[in-house]
């Protein structure tokens, strides 16, 4: 009995007996998300205008990550999150969130996921959840899924922007460097800020003009983009 | 030891607590004997899928609701069932634009097929429901349809025999209910799947398609790209690859496919969702066993596949809410303002058609399972 009450007490007093200067083991961690078109935060209804001064609507946007990792450079420690595919989709509010349960917290200096599916995984119909195959991020019945869906019209011509770009040799790595003063190690909740600005698809190393390139699903315009998308779609903005 | 009675005590409490609906039930009576669990034998590839976790399949409730189904006293005058316009040979439509309801009456709108929806998350053409147990009571309770109160209907089968035990056997007591009658109707519902198509056959790597199947179904799925040379029929962006049904992913599976122009466009989603973007769009149907399925479109205005085909090929009509992907597909370059054309030919046309007639499944259109309990 006695050693029930004691296994009873642990049960009890463990969720709070943790020791508040003690630094925790894991966390979870929230990857949020912030979408814009330059400045302007992204919705399904308002205008928005590229550089070069081409208005457009945005109706849809929707992307894959995976593989995500947290890192220590200097001593090798990394986590990699198991079983990492995620569709992050826009829902009109211009915010996307994911959330990493449990992850065993350590001093990173390195998070780092991939835009896109890879390879392996890019050819197996037999999946679930973010890569259940009956979405309509498949390309179709054997090759694959879009990496990212960024669908609207012109303004005011009410042309399509249709932009489906995902093959193999279009997946990148990522890798973003967590700030020393990040404190990620010292809290059991915390959230990671992205900015991501469609316009960097478009305005990067490659200058696409959208009017006239206003459907895209492969060749090398398709590759133009998504070296861009590689090189600055994605920027860690905060951790808190 | 007397501690150890005081913990077995917490524990039968906790039990009696968890079961206490069925302890003070059969204290004195016989047990009622629980349904029986039925597993459905699904493809893999059709991807995920939620049964309500208060409404399990169980093969007595599958048996109430094939009967509920093929039952005309579910009706104001035991003139229609819900197998009046959901007919298994038809693919579980019935063949005409604007289905028939009670005293010669006719619906606005065409029956919907009945197949594959355990993956459907939004009922209707306009997608105005989000469970197939809600959805069944609609019919039964459009004036244009069955025309049923539903607590006349209660009270109806609640007389008759041979209901009493299959309510009993499915939910454990005689007592009819509206919630019982949609439970059934769904369990039966999701068990309509079909996955024995030659399609089927050849996703799981069974059997080849013909040359010209096979060029039909690559042109189906592949939205046509002028610039890379990339031939394509633009029909996979919304009737998706494996399952053939549109997105299940909030209101995606919804869109304008060009019937008409802005001043004739039917709401649509437009009456769900309240948003002027959603006007003239609908819910894009699954099309296994399309071919059985004519009069096609939500209205049912084109008799036969070949008018769908001329349709997407050459009639779209430009509207405000037009799905991009459809203003965006053509096999030759667009050209702003023109009316959007695919530029099919005559042998990719056949071949599209061709790849559709893969799409019929035979054993689904003749399964005893999905037949009237009436008729055997």
């Amino acid at each position: 009995m006695k050693k029930l009450l004691f296994l009873l007490s642990l049960v009890i007093f463990s969720s709070c007996g943790d020791d508040k200067d003690a630094k925790p083991d894991r966390a979870d961690i929230t990857l949020r998300f912030e979408h814009f078109v330059g400045n302007q935060k992204l919705n399904f209804t308002s205008q928005f205008n590229t550089s070069a001064g081409q208005s457009f609507t945005i109706e849809d946007f929707r992307y894959y990550i995976s593989n995500l990792s947290f890192e220590n450079t200097a001593t090798g420690t990394k986590y990699a999150v198991p079983n990492s595919y995620h569709l992050i989709r826009e829902n009109g509010t211009g915010v996307a969130e994911l959330v990493l349960p449990n992850v065993p917290l350590a001093e990173y200096d390195k998070f780092n996921f991939s835009w896109g599916i890879d390879a392996e995984k890019n050819t197996s119909l037999d999946q679930t959840g973010d890569l259940d195959p009956s979405n309509e991020m498949a390309w179709n019945w054997n090759t694959g899924y879009k990496f990212i869906l960024l669908e609207g019209r012109l303004v005011p011509s009410n042309q399509g922007l249709v932009y489906h770009i995902g093959s193999n040799h279009n997946y990148k790595n990522l890798s973003f460097t967590i700030p020393q003063d990040a404190q990620l190690d010292s809290r059991t909740k915390s959230t990671m800020i992205f900015n991501v600005d469609i316009l960097k698809a478009f305005e990067g190393n490659s200058i696409i003009d959208i009017s006239t390139n206003n459907s895209v699903m492969g060749g090398e315009i398709a590759d133009n983009i998504a070296t861009n998308i590689g090189q600055g779609l994605f920027k860690l903005q905060e951790i808190k | 030891m007397q501690s150890r009675i005081k913990l077995f005590g917490i524990l039968l409490i906790a039990s009696a607590t968890l079961q206490s609906c069925d302890f003070s039930k059969t204290k004195n009576e016989e047990p009622i004997p629980q349904p029986t669990p039925l597993s459905l034998d699904v493809p893999f590839y059709f991807g995920d899928f939620v049964i309500p976790s208060n409404n399990p399949t169980t093969v007595e409730g599958v048996a109430l609701g094939r009967m509920l189904f093929y039952d005309p006293r579910l009706s104001a005058d035991n003139t229609i069932s819900c197998a009046t316009c959901h007919q298994q040979e038809k693919g579980f439509v019935d063949g005409l634009a604007r289905s028939r309801g009670i005293n010669g009456r006719r619906t606005n709108i065409k029956s919907m097929s009945l197949v594959n929806v355990l993956w459907e998350k939004r009922m209707f053409w306009n997608g105005r429901v989000t469970s197939l147990e809600e959805q069944a009571l609609h019919p039964i309770q459009d004036p244009n349809e069955m025309g049923m109160n539903l607590q006349e209907l209660v009270g109806k089968l609640q007389s008759i025999e041979v209901y009493k035990e299959q309510f009993k056997n499915a939910f454990g007591s005689e007592t009819v209910t509206p919630d019982k009658i949609g439970k059934a109707l769904a369990q039966f519902q999701r068990t309509l799947i079909s996955g024995n198509s030659k399609y089927d056959k050849y996703l799981r790597e069974e059997v080849s398609l013909t040359a010209q199947e096979e060029q039909g179904m690559i042109l189906f799925f592949t939205h046509p790209e002028p610039a890379i040379s990339l031939r394509g029929g633009n029909c996979g962006d919304c009737h998706l690859s494996l399952t053939t049904a549109g997105s299940k992913d909030g209101f995606r599976g919804f869109h304008n496919n060009g019937l008409d122009t802005d001043e004739n466009l039917r709401p649509g989603l437009q009456t769900v969702t309240g948003n002027p973007a959603d006007r003239g769009k609908f819910k894009t149907p699954n099309l296994r066993n399309i071919m059985v399925r004519a009069p096609y479109m939500h209205d049912g205005r084109f008799a036969s596949i070949e008018e769908v085909l001329d349709h997407y090929n050459e009639h779209v009509q430009m509207s405000s809410t037009l799905d991009v992907l459809i203003l965006e597909g053509s096999n030759q370059p667009i050209i702003a303002g023109e009316p959007v054309k695919l530029h099919l030919t005559q042998n990719e046309k056949a071949a599209i058609i061709a790849f559709l007639h893969t799409l019929t499944d035979q054993e689904f259109l003749s399964n005893p399972k999905f037949s009237n309990p009436f008729q055997q």
